[in-house]
């Protein structure tokens, strides 16, 4: 594979993360906007682990899962009693204010006769750790799939597990789900915390993928990104993201006549999607249809036995 | 187990419940008749602490439980079936049940819909992995009641279960909150079906703008004149908008 084709597959790789971590508020019907300040705090934390303090890169992967996890709970806990919209302008308001602050935090230590650290609006060099250890592209494209592997299958057992029903409950209606007994703002920040860390597994390896990241990268634009990911490929599993994400980046930027039109051509596919499947391609419904004929299948052929 | 005293409930100024006092022992079948818009739901959401009452006591087994949230009142062992056949749509019937019953089942694993509860509900029993969506009204408001019960409550809080529903099917439902009561549930039970309810409660309460007018054994209720005139002499209203 050239290294083109591993970049834009490693790409759709991290981005998938933050396209996971949208799905699982959108499941729970929470729309946020801020998801970016995850991947980026998460990238900054991890970048700091490995170039600054020598860290081995599982411990940066989950020390910027663990930041991330922990800084949406404790976003979650202020926010969450917001309702709907407030709620998704709070996350924006965040997300900005997390992009600001990353802008004016210089933090550098000597590493080999080097500066290393955060720069302020310099952004962050020299998270050099692929290079250190003279890791291919391939390698660590096949890292990423790999966590990403792990992520997807932890969350389609939670959809198929109590918890998993308890965060479509709270998408479907709140009070109600509080009238089963369950304590849903309880839920809502232990949905929130899974929601931060998944992004921040993404940015923790965007940072070591590209050696560089500054506050600009984690705009509002990657945030509407990763919502838009789980409304198009759909809400009904957490396939339906990962689908959205190899539309927008697998596609669009494979296919060389819509260059420079891409954002007009996705925007477009946006509007069209949310009226005709409001729920995306892969909805609840066609979910359901799809694992009904799944096991119409498997029976015939135990049958034929 | 259940006391009211004096409950009062507001909504901007306007009082919905006007210092009701009312009563549920164990094993019984209470109801609270009255017309729509008396405060009967207000009542069934103070108690289940979807609203918070301006003053009164509200005690469950002795202990106040007004003020608590939602949550920590099913956690007490009182469950509300809302009115309106609410239940979650996206989720399959079988995830309906037993995310009902999440108190009595892991955190992780999901419960099995108890036997029992396949023949209460036989229409159920064999659409456990339809979505919810997918069902009739009547079918719902089966779901909506055998989601109650899955939580195993000490208490239900049963609103207008039979509303908008066939006749046959109000009747269904009808014999079902009576076996309820044969295997030993107590029933807090809002309907405007007067005379079928008066027929089944074992004692009632009616409710007229937020304060009791009527109380006393259903028997005695049904053959009072004052009810007689105000609501059994008329054809029941249809009634669309939630109270």
């Amino acid at each position: 594979m050239d290294d083109y084709v591993v970049t834009v597959l490693s790409n759709i790789g991290m981005i998938s993360f933050i396209a996971l971590s949208a799905y699982l508020l959108l499941i729970t019907g929470e729309i946020s906007f801020g998801q970016q300040a995850y991947f980026g705090l998460s990238a900054y934390a991890a970048g700091a682990a490995t170039s600054m303090f020598g860290l081995p890169i599982w411990a940066a992967v989950l020390i910027g899962a663990c930041t991330a996890g922990l800084m949406a709970m404790a976003v979650g806990a202020l926010t969450l009693r917001l309702s709907g919209l407030y709620f998704s302008i709070s996350t924006l308001a965040f997300a900005e204010m997390m992009r600001l602050i990353l802008l004016i935090v210089e933090v550098q230590v000597e590493v080999d006769g080097e500066m290393v650290g955060p720069d302020g609006a310099n952004g962050f060099h020299d998270i050099r750790w692929m290079f250190e250890r003279d890791i291919s592209l391939t390698e660590f494209m096949l890292f990423i799939y790999g966590l990403l592997a792990l992520v997807l299958i932890a969350l389609l057992l939670v959809e198929r597990s109590r918890l998993g029903s308890v965060f479509r409950m709270l998408g479907s209606d709140d009070l109600l789900t509080e009238m089963q007994g369950l304590n849903t703002v309880r839920y809502r920040i232990l949905a929130a915390g899974m929601a931060g860390a998944i992004a921040g597994i993404g940015g923790a390896l965007y940072a070591h993928f590209t050696t560089y990241v500054e506050p600009q990268f984690f705009n509002v634009m990657l945030g509407v990104h990763a919502l838009a990911y789980g409304l198009i490929g759909g809400l009904g599993t957490a396939f339906g993201p990962l689908v959205g994400v190899a539309i927008d980046i697998g596609f669009l930027e494979a296919v060389r006549f819509i260059q420079g039109y891409r954002m007009i051509v996705f925007g477009g596919l946006v509007a069209v999607l949310l009226i005709f499947m409001p729920r995306g391609i892969l909805d609840e419904e066609r979910v359901h249809r799809l694992k009904a004929l799944f096991s119409r299948g498997n029976h015939a052929r135990a049958e034929r036995h | 187990m259940l006391e009211v005293r004096g409950l009062v409930v507001s909504y901007g100024g306007l009082r919905a419940v006007d210092g009701v006092s009312l009563e549920v022992r164990p094993g019984e079948i209470v109801s609270i008749i009255g017309m729509n818009g008396a405060g009967k739901t207000s009542i069934l959401n103070a108690i289940s602490g979807i609203v918070s009452p301006d003053t009164g006591e509200i005690r469950f087994e002795g202990a106040s439980i007004g003020g608590l949230p939602p949550h920590a009142v099913v956690a007490r062992g009182i469950v509300q079936v809302p009115e309106g056949r609410l239940i979650f749509g996206t989720l399959s019937v079988e995830e309906n049940l037993s995310a009902a019953a999440h108190q009595h089942g892991g955190f992780v694993l999901r419960r099995r819909a108890r036997p029992n509860l396949r023949g209460l509900f036989p229409a159920l029993a064999d659409k456990l992995d339809r979505p919810a969506a997918s069902l009739s009204g009547g079918e719902a408001q089966m779901l909506a009641l055998a989601r109650g019960i899955e939580a195993e409550p000490r208490l239900l809080l049963l609103d207008e279960p039979s509303l908008g529903l066939s006749p046959k099917l109000s009747a269904d439902v009808f014999a079902l909150i009576s076996r309820l009561r044969d295997q030993g549930l107590t029933v807090l039970l809002v309907e405007q079906n007067v005379r079928r309810t008066l027929a089944l409660a074992d004692r009632a309460y009616v409710l007229e703008s937020g304060r009791i007018t009527l109380q006393g054994p259903a028997a005695e209720l049904m053959s009072d004149e004052r009810l007689v005139s105000n609501y059994l002499g008329i054809s029941s209203p249809a009634s669309f908008v939630p109270a």
